[in-house]
């Protein structure tokens, strides 16, 4: 690029920091610049550039009455004197747009939140760049570069062995879940059902192995009471809001920082709405979204299909809600399904690799001992899930959300080490999910009467020092700690965040202020509310990094002992699948019930 | 519905401080005017009563989940200008 | 083809007086009478809000048939159908030029060239694709492009002055600057207008001393003071700016002086009315003369009553309006050139004036 020479112009009373970066920024590029004082008469600055040999005039003005006209006159006495041909003028100031600079007779005009390299580039005669394009974020695979070495070895031995366990047992084991995966993944083309192509074959089959609510929808068409299809009028609304908005996006990035990303959930019950929600996320600065389907999802076997609504909290899985819903994604979000806990964990994982989702969810501890799945069929189709995982290249996280119902750090973490291990064998790529929350352990136990940092970060400091695995606190971080108040909420999420950051975690799940109302769906301000909170506080910590304390050492030390002889109790008991209905990794006085939903469904093949 | 309700996507917050001498008078003076403004199905999402009234937040669902949009019609022509 | 061209800028002494009303009326009444219409614009005119006050703009609705130069990114928010001939190699905020043409009237936003030399490009494609007549919208208070039209239509009102009074003197003091005579053929031939700076010359047009393009201070003027006393004629193919003009008023030329002045905006656009109406009356007391090189004539006045009343309490702007007749007989018998109201006159008369200036049928 040749040196330019230009001329910045503050025609406000007083200098403009913008314009100071700007010549900065100018400068660090190799030009040479001229910064006039501040509120010279219009004429004067003609004479100014009509002295000096500038090719590009730079003027800062903020717009106020009768500013219009004067800068309309700064051009056109450019013209008038012969100088507009052979210099660029480009304005920048508060209210300042493209129409307006068109207008003025501008050749560009830089608004609030106009970046340096957009002016640089308007002086190297670079095309015109819209905002648009201004941040470029891409999607990452932040499993990448983790070796899932273990750092503990007493730890690894144990693993293997529950591992081989876990796999000996479930040899020759199959379930309706697996079977429904296994014809979804044969029979079921993506392409052909785009097509709206007939699958006859696949829904033979398929019935076979689902409820009756299943049969009854691809066999008569009955839609489950909660359910209802959409109109082509709402259809061709929702295609047109989407071109509009996709269009019109900007995705900024939420912090400098390339860790921790951070995920929103959605899942208002209506496909629409989470779109609608989806691109708001996006637009805040949210990396990454989670689906929620509704409970009654996990407990029926099999998956309804068709573009349907239902008005409760969670959205129905369905390829052709999925499909909508990848439609309306940005290139650069990360998509997660969750397959996690119930009837159909195979399917959905298979599922979702279709229609093109970057993640998936998979545990066997939680979905048994907290979410009312039979131990030994999610046993089994956890292991499907796996390698169905793996065949579609999508990482999974394990959860430990059976802390929420008092099942202590140590133990949830167990049970996740042990779906981790066997997802690595499997060839997966596991993710952690520890729970930053006030646990029901921690309210008893006191570790949180201080502060919350402490036993939040002791957790993360265990599970680092036994494996080199990512990890990503959620879901959502500050469970339980947040309030109706969307202050509060919002801070105590952004809290969460910063700390997540400063222990250098991978990705986080952060909720919405409306996180503790229960009076009705989220509303989208509200996710607005915590994102911002987020982006703030990551803007104000950066980098700094937390002082370890004594007292994280010693409940790090803890939760690895006790995760230790979680496992070897595991080992002793010589059944992984006996070793949760008897309560090794949440028993019933913890509040931890193995489920019943899919009980003796698992049958030999 | 008017055509701007149209456009609110899900729902509607108002929050302010009501003085008022209980709780409970300021969660019905919210309600109230909610419902003084043509709102049905509305909500108390916040209210933290002190001394001097209530700190309150308020919500009129204009959307629920499941219902038609008024942001999913169509705009036409006029409405993407302005 | 050349006996029916003739473009025509639309002007404003300020914004919302009217300019965008006007170019409408003639839009639809050239249509009927059958004139193929070009339209583009110096600025950025058709948003249906105010891009500076918020409040409601007339837009801008455009029958079939007629040539439309804007920026790419109005294309989209335009309602009428264009079809696209060519893009230019301009540039603008809002993307590059492009020529169309309305195959189904409707609304349009016209950006056009902003420059004076971009005004010419688009110019000249229009007329080789057949435009008759060209209409230039204006843009705020912005005139300098518009020295490449055949003349001017100059939309004032309440909103560049609340006193009527005062809008109808500075619309003298503008027809009065504007409607010089042509410099006559013999001075071009000369050589004297060719040296692209300004310059005195005396008795058998022997240049005297010479100076800068644009006399932008009045230091620049010294070499033409020296030699005031023999001087018989000045040219100037530049600006002249307040400073300068007070200066020119105060040099003891000895004789009856021509003046050449490039064209008005020249002195139009530094100056306020009031200043040049001060030296022109100055040079006619001398007996002196003014004509231009690049005529921009002024063809007529458009009134309009309409002002943005702004209103600190709300910060916001809201519209009032001033004594709709009061406006239009002050103006009218100040400036001595057709006057219209933008609103309430029909196009006739406007039309008449302009299919007077005789390039048209």
């Amino acid at each position: 690029m040749n040196k330019q020479k230009i001329m910045l112009i503050p025609l406000d009373p007083v200098h403009d920091v913008g314009l100071k970066m700007v010549r900065r920024g100018l400068e660090e590029a190799g030009h040479e610049t001229i910064l006039l004082p501040p509120d010279l008469p219009v004429e004067e600055v003609i004479q100014e550039i009509a002295k000096s040999s500038v090719n590009t005039v730079l003027v800062s003005r903020t717009l106020g009455y009768g500013v219009a006209e004067i800068l309309a006159r700064f051009v056109d006495l450019l013209d008038a004197a012969g100088i507009r041909e052979r210099v660029k003028v480009g304005i920048g100031g508060m209210a300042i747009r493209p129409e307006l600079a068109a207008e003025l007779g501008f050749d560009a005009g830089f608004g609030p939140g106009t970046t340096v390299e957009e002016a640089v580039a308007f002086v190297e005669d670079r095309e015109y760049v819209e905002a648009k394009q201004r941040t470029i974020k891409h999607k990452t695979d932040f499993t990448i570069g983790y070796s899932y070495a273990y750092r503990h070895q007493g730890i690894k031995e144990k693993l293997d062995r529950i591992t081989d366990m876990i796999l000996t047992w479930a040899q020759g084991k199959t379930s309706p879940g697996v079977r429904r995966a296994e014809i979804r993944d044969e029979l079921w083309d993506v392409h052909r059902w785009r097509d709206y192509e007939p699958m006859a074959k696949f829904e033979r089959e398929y019935v076979k192995h689902s409820d009756e609510m299943v049969r009854n929808f691809y066999e008569n068409g009955v839609l489950h009471s909660k359910t209802r299809r959409f109109s082509k009028e709402e259809v061709v609304g929702l295609e047109d809001y989407v071109a509009r908005t996709i269009e019109t996006m900007k995705v900024p990035q939420l912090s400098a920082r390339a860790k921790p990303l951070v995920f929103n959930q959605y899942g208002t019950g209506c496909p629409f709405m989470d779109i609608g929600h989806i691109k708001v996320s996006e637009a805040w600065g949210a990396d990454g979204v989670v689906h929620f389907d509704p409970s009654w999802g996990a407990r029926t076997e099999g998956l309804l299909d068709g573009f349907l609504t239902h008005e409760e909290d969670g959205t129905v899985l369905t390829p052709a809600n999925l499909n909508r819903i990848k439609r309306a994604l940005e290139e650069s979000t990360l998509w997660q399904i969750r397959a996690h806990r119930g009837l159909n964990t195979p399917e959905t994982v298979v599922l979702a690799g279709k229609i093109g989702a970057d993640l998936t969810k998979i545990n066997i501890c939680y979905g048994s001992l907290g979410a009312g799945t039979d131990p030994a069929r999610l046993t089994v189709d956890a292991i499907a899930a796996i390698r169905f995982a793996v065949k579609y290249g999508m990482p999974f996280d394990v959860v430990t959300n059976e802390e929420l119902c008092g099942v202590p750090a140590f133990k949830a973490f167990a049970g996740m080490l042990i779906t981790a291990a066997l997802g690595v064998r499997l060839g997966g790529k596991p993710i952690l999910q520890p729970l930053f929350c006030k646990s029901p352990e921690v309210m008893v136990g006191g570790q949180m009467t201080d502060n919350y940092v402490e036993f939040n970060a002791a957790k993360i400091m265990a599970l680092k020092e036994i494996v080199e695995a990512p990890i990503w606190p959620g879901a959502p971080v500050g469970f339980l700690t947040q309030t109706e108040d969307r202050v509060q909420s919002s801070a105590s999420t952004a809290m969460h965040a910063v700390l997540a950051s400063m222990l250098e975690v991978d990705a986080v799940t952060i909720a919405s202020a409306d996180e503790a109302y229960s009076g009705g769906p989220i509303t989208v301000p509200s996710k607005i509310d915590t994102l911002r909170a987020v982006a703030e506080a990551l803007r104000f910590y950066g980098h700094t990094t937390i002082a370890q304390t004594k007292q994280m050492e010693i409940w790090r030390d803890e939760i690895v002992t006790g995760i230790d002889k979680v496992l070897t109790d595991v080992v002793a008991k010589g059944d992984f699948v006996q070793a949760l209905y008897d309560g090794v990794l949440g028993s019933r006085e913890d509040g931890a019930y193995p489920g019943r939903s899919g009980r003796d469904t698992v049958v030999k093949q | 519905m008017p055509r701007i309700l149209d456009r609110i996507m899900d729902g509607l917050d108002i929050e302010t401080f009501i003085v008022c001498s209980s709780e409970e008078e300021g969660r019905k003076l919210i309600i109230q005017l909610l419902k003084d403004w043509g709102f049905n199905d509305v909500d108390i999402v916040f209210s933290q009563f002190q001394g001097p009234g209530s700190r309150i937040r308020a919500r009129a669902y204009v959307h629920r989940s499941g219902d038609y949009y008024g942001w999913l019609k169509p705009l036409d022509k006029e409405d993407s200008m302005s | 083809m050349s006996h029916r061209q003739l473009i025509l800028g639309i002007s404003g002494t300020a914004k919302n007086t009217g300019k965008t009303t006007t170019t409408i009326s003639l839009l639809n009444y050239f249509t009927l009478q059958r004139i193929n219409l070009g339209l583009t614009s110096i600025g950025y005119d058709g948003e249906s809000v105010d891009n500076v006050t918020g409040l409601p703009k007339p837009r801008l609705f455009v029958p079939r048939g007629v040539l439309v130069v804007t920026a790419a990114r109005c294309l989209e928010v335009s309602s009428a159908k264009l079809s696209v001939i060519e893009t230019l190699p301009i540039p603008t905020p809002l993307g590059k030029l492009v020529c169309a043409k309305v195959e189904r009237e409707g609304l349009v936003v016209t950006a056009g060239p902003n420059q004076t030399r971009h005004l010419r490009t688009v110019r000249e494609w229009l007329y080789r694709h057949g435009a008759e007549l060209i209409i230039v919208d204006g843009a705020l208070n912005r005139m300098a492009p518009m020295v490449e039209t055949d003349g001017l239509i100059l939309a004032t009102g309440a909103s560049y002055k609340p006193d009527s009074q005062q809008v109808a003197f500075d619309a003298q003091y503008l027809a009065e600057a504007c409607n010089y005579l042509p410099v006559t053929q013999d001075l071009v031939r000369e050589g004297l207008l060719n040296a692209g700076t300004t310059v005195v010359w005396g008795k058998n047009h022997k240049i005297l001393a010479a100076t800068t393009q644009s006399l932008l201070e009045p230091g620049e003027l010294e070499p033409l003071e020296r030699v005031a006393q023999q001087a018989v004629g000045l040219y100037c193919p530049g600006l002249i700016t307040p400073s300068c003009l007070r200066r020119l008023m105060e040099i003891p030329f000895a004789s009856v002086m021509l003046w050449v002045l490039q064209d008005p905006t020249k002195i139009l656009i530094p100056n306020e009315p009031s200043l040049i109406h001060e030296f022109l009356l100055k040079i006619r007391e001398a007996g002196s003369s003014v004509v231009y090189r690049n005529p921009l004539p002024l063809l007529a006045i458009t009134v309009n009553p309409f002002y943005p009343q702004y209103r600190y309490e709300t910060n916001n702007y809201e519209p009032a309006y001033v004594e709709r007749s009061e406006l239009k007989e002050l103006v009218a018998k100040a400036a001595k050139i057709p006057v219209f109201d933008v609103v309430q006159d029909d196009c006739l008369g406007l039309a008449s004036v302009i299919l007077a200036c005789g390039c048209l049928k």
